[in-house]
């Protein structure tokens, strides 16, 4: 009896080990300018400002070889009012796995949102993200900040 | 009693792998922008040359204006203005004027006489980007300044703080 409830212990570490693991490394930093109007004097902010299509990578690990979904969402406190922030994936990335859709961009908001899924272990995720909806009626002189929360499921 | 600690013993341990693994599923990435005060004129080209030389009998020479060039104008801060100066002074009886159309809002100080001094032109400017306003020049001349040269000025305008 007391054999068989070790074992069940057991298969629950296991189990439990191989829950995926997610990291992501760069972050976005961009100053928006008189350079940014579209047209000079008497135009607006361009729309969308997109990040460099490789600013940051996402690493899929201790998945052993299972399925996974990546869901991201956004925390962001005083923002423009209409102003938006989307990621979406640029490389498939390298390893044993496969990694499938994120490949639109995906718009964030404060809520979970499926973002892209695989199998297996993946490194060299490659994400790119765009602000879009900023305006000289919306965005007054400020610093401006948000959190994008990758999850692994 | 020994089976019962060895039992304990693993499952503390599995507590503690859990909660690694748990922290590791989640990934944070920071974005941060800066957006800069935006504030920018740029006027369409020089005016036609202004020459005053008619007049009635008995009357002040006429003057004259040209309306030919206009202001595009961008600004992300409140409570903003246009001031307008020229480089150097007028000649003496000659005066020139210029009245800028305002933008969505904002208001129009009128035909304002340029000196070496920034005059208001529009006040009240706050966070808009628009095309096309108007510039009109106006330059007359009393009987006083008698014959003036042909001369050149620069006009600047400038958006700065303070439009109520």
């Amino acid at each position: 009896m007391h054999i068989s409830k070790s074992l069940f212990i057991c298969c629950c570490l296991i189990s439990s080990a191989q829950a995926a693991d997610i990291s992501v490394t760069g972050n976005w930093s961009e100053m928006i300018n008189e350079t940014d109007l579209t047209a000079g004097a008497g135009s607006d902010l361009r729309s969308p400002i997109e990040s460099g299509s490789t600013l940051a990578t996402l690493d899929i690990t201790n998945t052993g070889g299972g399925s996974w979904t990546v869901k991201a969402n956004k925390a962001d406190f005083g923002w423009p009012v209409g102003a938006s922030l989307a990621v979406r994936r640029t490389s498939d990335g390298s390893g044993s796995g496969t990694v499938s859709g994120g490949g639109i961009y995906l718009s964030l908001n404060s809520s979970d949102q499926e973002f892209f899924t695989g199998s297996g272990d993946r490194s060299g995720i490659q994400i790119q993200l765009k602000l879009e909806g900023l305006s000289v009626s919306n965005a007054s002189p400020d610093n401006y900040s948000a959190t994008i929360t990758y999850t692994i499921e | 009693m020994n089976r019962f600690v060895k039992t304990a013993l693993v499952a503390a341990m599995g507590f503690g792998v859990s909660a690694g693994v748990f922290a590791d599923n989640v990934a944070t990435q920071s974005v941060t922008y800066e957006v800069s005060a935006i504030n920018e004129l740029e006027v369409s080209g020089n005016p036609g040359a202004l020459t005053v030389s008619t007049a009635t009998a008995g009357q002040a020479p006429n003057s004259v204006s040209d309306a030919s060039t206009t202001y595009d104008i961008t600004t992300n801060e409140t409570g903003k203005k246009i001031t307008a100066a020229v480089d150097t002074a007028m000649p003496a009886g000659v005066t020139l004027t210029v009245n800028l159309g305002a933008p969505t809002g904002a208001t129009s100080a009128g035909a304002v006489t340029l000196g070496t001094v920034a005059a208001n032109a529009v006040t009240g400017i706050t966070t808009l980007n628009e095309t096309d306003k108007t510039i009109t020049y106006n330059l007359s001349a009393a009987v006083t300044a008698g014959v003036v040269a042909s001369d050149s000025k620069t006009v600047t305008f400038t958006v700065t703080d303070g439009g109520a």
